[in-house]
């Protein structure tokens, strides 16, 4: 089974920004009720940006890290140390190349009953569409009846 | 060039270039069954865009929120099965409430002189229609409103 599971930078910003904001504003609402003043300086400014980077990094690794393995059966996703989500490409129909925004693109499995679920191709530094198409093969392969998907309809 | 290089080319376009002007493309299928045909290519959009809070607001205050989609179909440059195509098409926008649709038609050679008339008489108010011929790069549309805008956007070749 092969694993990729890369720095995924735009996820790690995240999760930077969000810790930047609340320690910014923690220390602020804190030296509002302490001194009634708000101290601003490089020494405070850096020592926000070092606390914000470990527990953003802390953060990233718990909750917004993507782990990815595949073979020809099926494939496992795990996002930060939460449950692994294990599926079998059998249990797809349906394959779309979803853009959520800014560059980033997922690659969104639906299975017949319209459930779906998405693999962060551009977070794991796949090419997009270039793994798309492996899915649609993989999903093809393994369909119930190969190649009567379409049974019925033109070739 | 090959039909698939151009399908690619048109799906980044729409998805990443010069689409945004038009619609938000935002989800692109492949080999996509749809009645008794597979389109090769079935990318679907929102008219409202997206962006950060302030374009989101603007956008939910401004633009309606409607679906388009394009239709790429290859498999037919006789256009022998045109009007099936377009029944589809018609009925997939109404059955879905898409207000409009594309409808590009690739082929690595030129188009006959039939299909060509087929297309340039075709009064499809809701869905625009273009031929390319991918040897020649010439395009061939309908005379509609939705025709004469696709072609800037569908028109990539480099």
């Amino acid at each position: 089974m092969r694993t990729i599971a890369p720095l995924q930078v735009m996820n790690l910003g995240k999760s930077f920004v969000i810790f930047f904001l609340v320690t910014s504003l923690a220390w602020i609402a804190a030296n509002y009720v302490i001194l009634r003043d708000f101290p601003i300086g490089w020494p405070i400014f850096i020592g926000n940006v070092l606390i914000s980077g470990l527990v953003g990094w802390w953060w990233y690794k718990r909750s917004y890290h993507a782990r990815f393995s595949w073979d020809q059966e099926g494939f496992e996703l795990q996002w930060g140390s939460g449950n692994k989500s294990s599926k079998e490409w059998q249990d797809f129909s349906r394959v779309s190349l979803f853009h959520e925004g800014y560059g980033r693109f997922v690659v969104r499995l639906y299975q017949d009953d319209g459930a779906r679920v998405d693999i962060p191709a551009s977070d794991l530094k796949l090419d997009p569409s270039d793994f798309r198409f492996e899915v649609m093969e993989l999903i093809e392969s393994k369909s119930p009846a190969e190649g009567s998907r379409n049974a019925g309809k033109e070739s | 060039m090959k039909v698939k290089d151009y399908l690619l080319k048109l799906e980044d376009n729409l998805m990443l270039g010069g689409g945004k002007w038009v619609a938000d493309f935002n989800e692109s299928f492949w080999d996509y069954p749809m009645g008794d045909l597979v389109f090769d290519m079935f990318v679907t959009a929102t008219v409202r865009a997206k962006g950060f809070f302030l374009s989101r607001v603007a956008a939910w205050l401004t633009t309606p929120n409607y679906y388009v989609a394009c239709f790429a179909y290859s498999k037919d440059p006789e256009l022998k099965r045109f009007h099936e195509v377009l029944t589809t098409i018609s009925k997939f926008l109404k059955e879905e409430e898409f207000a409009w649709a594309w409808l590009v038609i690739p082929h690595e050679g030129s188009f006959s002189r039939k299909a060509r008339a087929m297309v340039e008489h075709s009064d499809s108010k809701e869905i625009g229609i273009a031929l390319v011929d991918l040897d020649s790069l010439e395009m061939i549309n309908a005379a509609s409103y939705w025709s004469r805008r696709m072609t800037r956007f569908i028109k990539c070749f480099k």
